[in-house]
């Protein structure tokens, strides 16, 4: 989500400093999967919420500069097609490119998404299927 | 989009022993484990006890008492550590009538009606656990 590795670390390590802290509130009705991704998924979405209101930048700067570090990163491998799929995601919304990472790439079960980001199953689908009808008109039909 | 080949999202990539080092990272920004008996675990705890005690010790301070001082027993506080004291007044039955009648003063119902302590009858019924009561009537 972050695509900077100095920024993903931080991140994972503030994720369980939180955990840490917050292991007493941490209700077994939920699995602690859930919990966790809960956590991160947040944090990370907070972490670009803060990114943009700190440099006062648009979704689409925010994007050139991630877009940049896909193409210059050393930490960042992949082929040519799977980096162009990552520099099109980051111009789709927040949320609508993590529920895409959560669906097409981790593989993860609507009703499970749903769990973790406390959201009802078809708003999950629509959000899913707007991401992919973005991502095909920008790569075509061919790739997804 | 069934049939097709999926792409991998997995094109980032962690430096070498990245996943060794991290539970240590992460140890060290976790937070040190107050210790049991600050001060503030005091305020916190027993705040009626502590309000009492430091009353005490400013009444002491302003009016002595009765006893010339010349009189007092050898053992004075500073003989006794802060430590030492924190954890008697924590831990032993004694109530505050009986601090402030050792310490030479004399229980006076006002003292604790002053405007550091005020509670209201909100802020009484909040801190006292009615089934408890009940247990007792």
């Amino acid at each position: 989500m972050v695509v900077d590795h100095n920024d993903a670390d931080d991140l994972t390590q503030e994720v369980f400093v939180k955990v840490w802290k917050n292991l007493s509130n941490f209700r077994e009705d939920a699995a602690l999967f859930t919990w966790l991704y809960r956590i991160a998924t947040n944090e990370s979405l907070n972490f670009l919420k803060k990114k943009r209101r700190r440099f006062m930048l648009p979704i689409n700067d925010v994007a050139k500069e991630l877009s940049k570090k896909i193409d210059n990163d050393p930490l960042i491998e992949g082929s040519e097609i799977e980096r162009k799929l990552q520099k099109v995601l980051l111009t789709l919304p927040d949320r609508q490119r993590l529920v895409f990472n959560m669906k097409y790439f981790e593989d993860l079960p609507y009703k499970e998404i749903a769990k973790i980001l406390e959201v009802t199953e078809g708003s999950l689908k629509a959000s899913y299927h707007i991401a992919v009808k973005k991502i095909q008109q920008l790569l075509g039909d061919d790739l997804l | 989009m069934e049939g097709k080949e999926k792409l991998s999202g997995n094109i980032y990539k962690v430096p070498e022993e990245y996943f060794e080092k991290l539970p240590g990272q992460i140890q060290s920004r976790l937070p040190v484990k107050p210790e049991g008996s600050s001060i503030f675990n005091l305020l916190y705890l027993k705040p009626a006890l502590f309000a009492s005690v430091v009353l005490g010790f400013v009444i002491y301070g302003i009016w002595p008492s009765s006893t010339p001082v010349e009189q007092l027993p050898k053992i004075a506080f500073e003989d006794i550590s802060k430590e030492e004291l924190k954890n008697y007044l924590l831990y032993t039955d004694i109530s505050e009538n009986e601090i402030i009648e050792e310490m030479g003063g004399s229980f006076n119902e006002d003292f604790f009606i002053d405007d550091d302590i005020k509670l209201s009858t909100e802020d009484i019924q909040e801190l006292i656990d009615v089934e408890q009561i009940e247990d007792y009537l």
